[in-house]
């Protein structure tokens, strides 16, 4: 009897062990590919993704052999590059006041057939509150500036697309990977880094127009206006800056994290503002609002932000119901069978899904998708996330344009929706079945090469 | 060089007129002026148009402003959010010093576009990758430059197949190619904001104003077929439906008629 009630208690540890053995097993294996991350078996890096994540792809050139001064590099670099020499003399690697100075070597190396292009762990043998404070960001979860790569190699759109194709997101998403996306080399200057343009080459465009609803909003424009004779070289605190810049409210004090004080999360997740953990992260901002403002205003506009994200979420979804009854009712063109599968799915596999419509993973839902759906990305990502990005950034006619561009988008959903229901029924009474749309949306020379790789 | 030309002999400030430009520096600078001749610049912009029409305006001429008056729209909004274009905004450039390597923190429209006294356009492809290579490398270790200008390539090949691939779909609409000329104008429109993201080096142009913009060009041309074709069956359903065309059609009523 003892012995039968022991056995209630190894079987279920060794089961267990065996569960996790073969799960971290799995998770290895998936991840020892060619590629990077979650997908790593199913890609393979271009040559050029090596200078955009250094610490996974980088590989030293080999034509020229040798171990090098700084001064032998300079001597040669002088004639090769001379921009960076330029630049490097310029800054203060080149002549630090409280040490010696910081050369070629010290960063790359000085074997010239084993250099390395410097990723945050070598900027951090240094920098090392930055670096710490960067490598911390990952407990405020994505979106984040730490996370930024991973995240890019493990979405399924950039497992499944030609590589060639997908170097234009780890451009920007090498902001994880290497500290010149805000630190412009050789020159490194933090006086650079603290101004807005520093962020706009990759916080523009229609999901993210910080730029421009920043520059639209009252701060934006007297920074426009009188921003250029401001001293940079001065610390991103109370007093030192008339109107706040992106990284004033976003790195307050020049601390290396961006997501510290993230309440609505870039736009992306819907949050209940109110929660204890989030009340902390709005009294965050009304401290750096208080260094200008009156905290009562401060939370005044905190609230219109809240107002502003609780209608954009009521209207995505209501287009999202329409779509999932769509879904539900086939009606949309084309349909599973009749489109390139969803990224990385099997259609023919032991978990085939039918993901059409709305599903979890709006990001990839951009193509291999009918009218309508694409019709909600755009109004997700665009409209929508535009729309934020004027509510968080104080550009009120950002904010309206953004809205009305959501008004119309769902009016133009619901008005695709009755033309597909009214096809649809005239189809299925008639001919009692779906339309056929053949190869259509299967042919073409970029989608069948997409298909191939995939 | 502009300031060791305008010292070696003192000449008037001006104004001067186009035709006065060019009988004096044809005969001072003959290569410059043919290469303006045989450039782009050649119908668009005479010599007023860029240096002003009194001496003295190199600097001006030097500066990303003496161009984006006329390139405005997605190639100086695609340069202006680069690397490069942000720090020649937010830097001092100091446009008194010729457009050579080592001499800028950050390269401006003309010092790629005009590199080194160039009046053609030295960013020109049939000028071939040498040239581009040279210009790039004077602050890019040159295997970077020749891997960006390959990615580069590569990524508007992408940008080429699915431009195709439109093409492809609007051939077969039912009422031929021109029912969707603009979409197909739309896709031809991302594909250069591609070619622009790609030259500019702005990864915003490259991706959201590019690719992701041709895959919805794509889907809205394959909506349009699909749409088309299925409102055409509709009409001759519609057709068989009514009771002259049902009395013509009584006796086959196998198959649905179409």
């Amino acid at each position: 009897m003892a012995r039968a009630r022991v056995r209630y208690v190894w079987v279920p540890v060794v089961l267990t062990a065996i569960a996790l053995a073969a799960g971290f097993a799995w998770v290895h294996w998936t991840q020892s590919g060619p590629g990077t991350g979650l997908y790593s078996r199913l890609w393979s890096p271009e040559p050029v993704q090596g200078w955009w994540d250094p610490g996974a792809f980088y590989r030293p050139v080999q034509s020229v052999a040798g171990v090098f001064e700084a001064s032998q590099c300079l001597q040669c670099h002088e004639a090769i590059t001379p921009g960076i020499v330029a630049d490097w003399r310029d800054s203060r690697h080149s002549r630090p006041t409280d040490r010696a100075p910081v050369a070629c070597p010290e960063c790359h190396g000085a074997d010239h057939q084993a250099l390395r292009l410097p990723t945050p762990e070598v900027c951090g043998g240094c920098h090392v509150k930055q670096h710490g404070e960067l490598l911390d960001e990952r407990r405020y979860g994505f979106p984040s500036h730490v996370l930024a790569m991973e995240r890019a190699v493990d979405a399924k759109h950039f497992a499944d697309k030609p590589k060639a194709e997908v170097q234009a997101c780890v451009q920007c998403h090498s902001v994880a990977t290497k500290c010149d996306s805000c630190h412009t080399r050789h020159r490194f200057d933090p006086a650079e880094a603290r101004r807005p343009e520093a962020c706009i080459t990759c916080h523009s465009g229609p999901p993210h127009p910080d730029d421009d609803t920043y520059f639209a909003s009252a701060h934006g424009k007297r920074y426009l206006a009188e921003g250029d004779a401001w001293d940079w070289s001065k610390p991103l605190a109370k007093g030192n800056y008339e109107v706040p810049t992106c990284a004033y409210c976003h790195m307050e004090g020049g601390r290396h994290q961006v997501a510290q004080k993230s309440l609505w999360k870039f736009g992306l997740l819907e949050v209940n503002p109110h929660t204890s953990g989030n009340r902390v992260l709005r009294e965050r901002w009304v401290a750096v609002c208080t260094d200008c403002h009156d905290a009562a205003q401060s939370r005044t506009w905190l609230a219109d932000l809240d107002a502003e994200r609780k209608a954009a979420w009521r209207m995505l979804y209501g287009a999202e119901d329409l779509l999932k009854e769509l879904r539900a009712d086939d009606l949309l063109h084309p349909g599973t069978a009749e489109r390139p599968p969803y990224p990385l799915d099997d259609p023919g596999g032991l978990w085939a899904k039918a993901r059409v419509g709305y599903f979890e993973g709006q990001a990839s839902a951009f193509y291999n998708v009918s009218a309508i759906e694409r019709g909600y990305f755009e109004m997700w990502y665009f409209d929508n996330l535009g729309a934020y990005k004027a509510a968080a950034h104080g550009d009120a006619a950002g904010v309206q344009r953004g809205h009305a561009a959501m008004a119309a988008a769902f009016a133009e959903i619901q008005a695709e929706a009755a033309t597909l229901r009214a096809l649809g029924a005239a189809e299925q009474s008639k001919d009692g079945r779906r339309h056929d749309p053949g190869d259509l949306w299967l042919a073409g020379p970029y989608t069948e090469l997409n298909r191939e790789r995939n | 060089m502009g300031t060791a030309q305008r010292a070696d002999t003192a000449v008037a400030e001006g104004p001067f007129t186009q035709d006065e430009c060019v009988e004096c520096h044809a005969a001072r600078d003959p290569a410059l002026v043919a290469q303006w001749r045989t450039g782009p610049h050649a119908s668009t912009a005479d010599c007023v148009a860029c240096h002003s029409e009194r001496h003295g305006g190199l600097p001006a001429a030097r500066a990303d402003a003496a161009c984006t008056g006329c390139h405005d729209g997605a190639v100086a909004h695609s340069y202006a959010t680069s690397k490069h274009g942000v720090l020649v905004r937010i830097g001092r450039p100091d446009w008194m010093r010729p457009l050579q390597r080592g001499l800028h923190r950050a390269p401006g429209c003309a010092y790629c576009h005009l590199h080194d006294r160039e009046h053609g356009d030295s960013m020109d492809a049939a000028r071939g990758p040498a040239v581009r290579e040279w210009v790039c490398s004077g602050c890019h270790a040159p295997r970077y430059v020749r891997e960006q200008l390959d990615a580069g390539a590569r990524l508007l090949e992408v940008a080429g197949l699915k431009v195709q691939e439109a093409e492809q779909i609007a051939a077969r609409h039912p009422m031929g190619g021109i029912a969707s000329a603009d979409l197909l104008a739309s896709a031809r429109r991302h594909a250069r904001n591609v070619r622009l993201g790609a030259g500019h080096q702005s990864p915003d142009y490259q991706w959201w104003h590019g690719q992701p913009a041709l895959d919805g060009d794509l889907i809205r041309l394959r909506d349009a077929v699909a749409r088309a074709a299925r409102e055409a069956a509709g009409a001759a359903r519609v057709e068989t439906d009514s009771p002259s065309a049902r009395r013509e059609n009584a006796t086959p009523l196998s198959g649905a008629g179409r």
